[in-house]
């Protein structure tokens, strides 16, 4: 049997004689259903197509670089849905925690309030919850994204992979090759962070502008 | 919500990036071109006279047919890709070679067949543990022993 760490291009393979293959798929000798090109020196591969293109016609001649993007672009759609739907949810996130500061009767502006009345400058009021609002989201987002490695990793994925890769045809059994991108995680977490503390930030600096007496209302 | 929010975006990119690589490394493999035949905007097969003259096009180092299709379960929507091996092709054995740790190419050129972890899950969920009936394209049933 093949690996499953071999991934999911291998996921609905079987490989048999070839004149078994032939037999069974209807192709008679002398026919392939394609022909593969070896080019050692890179330099060569565009002379190569030019030599093809200009001698066949109704040839259709695709490079490994070709076949590399159309995977990607498989995956970036696949990806590109969810992550659509996760923006779409962390605008929606971002609103509920404006409208928290924001609400006339809510706890987080009494308290704004109360320190305004303390004598906090708004320097201060906004350097706090800038500090707050960091470690919070910080300490989320490294449990979060700990959490989603090990779900990924070490758990498989299980129901996610599904969700993400169809269950049309014969079931997907393969396992992940684990990947860490330092990039990624910083493309995250600048993501997360800076969202939350602005949906913190903005709506505190609004209340510090009133006087401490209408937040507290 | 904000927990389950980086959990599923980190997810989906730490699915994309774990494809992805596996893509990469089986593309690795892969040779540089694969020539098709194109007619009214359709794939066919294509002759095996057109390989030797490849093979005499300056900068080939290589050029072999290959023979592969989907074979559809016939009791349902199901399909597999049949890959057929021919064991004087170099670059095909090497690939199932770096596939395998261990195989018998005596058992596996006589009615044998390597299936992948996803074939093997659905011939098992329907019965066909050590081997399954193909049908010919023309006529007649071919059975095919599963290799562990």
């Amino acid at each position: 049997m093949i690996d499953p760490k071999h991934g999911i291009t291998t996921n609905d393979i079987i490989y048999m004689p070839i004149h078994l293959a032939r037999e069974i798929l209807g192709i008679e000798e002398g026919k392939f259903s394609d022909i593969v090109l070896r080019v050692d020196n890179d330099l060569e591969f565009e002379m190569v197509e030019h030599a093809i293109y200009s001698k066949y016609k109704n040839i259709k001649l695709i490079s490994k670089e070709r076949l590399e993007r159309l995977y990607q672009n498989s995956y970036d759609f696949r990806s590109g849905l969810f992550l659509t739907l996760s923006i779409l949810g962390l605008v929606v996130f971002a609103f509920m925690l404006y409208f928290k500061y924001s609400h006339t009767k809510s706890s987080a502006k009494k308290e704004v309030g109360i320190l305004r009345a303390l004598g906090w400058s708004i320097k201060e009021v906004l350097k706090l919850k800038l500090l707050e609002s960091f470690f919070v989201a910080s300490f989320t987002f490294m449990v979060a994204f700990i959490a989603a490695f090990v779900y990924i990793y070490l758990f498989d994925g299980v129901f996610f992979k599904d969700i993400f890769l169809g269950f049309e045809n014969i079931p997907v059994v393969f396992d992940f090759t684990p990947v860490f991108e330092i990039s990624l995680f910083v493309k995250l977490y600048l993501l997360f962070v800076t969202t939350y503390c602005a949906a913190v930030l903005v709506p505190v600096w609004r209340l510090c502008i009133t006087s401490a007496k209408e937040a507290m209302k | 919500m904000f927990a389950l929010l980086i959990f599923g975006v980190s997810a989906t990119f730490f699915v994309k990036s774990s494809i992805l690589h596996q893509t990469q490394n089986a593309l690795a493999m892969q040779p540089e071109f694969i020539v098709q035949s194109i007619k009214g905007g359709q794939t066919q097969l294509i002759d095996e006279e057109l390989i030797y003259e490849f093979e005499s096009i300056f900068g080939v180092n290589g050029a072999s047919g290959r023979v592969y299709g989907r074979y559809f379960h016939p009791m349902g929507e199901y399909y597999f890709w049949i890959v057929g091996v021919d064991p004087f092709d170099h670059i095909l054995v090497g690939q199932i070679k770096s596939l395998f740790d261990e195989i018998d190419m005596n058992a596996f050129l006589n009615n044998g067949m390597i299936i992948s972890s996803g074939v093997q899950e659905f011939f098992k969920q329907n019965h066909y543990e050590k081997s399954y009936n193909f049908f010919y394209m023309k006529e007649g049933i071919k059975k095919l022993i599963s290799l562990m």
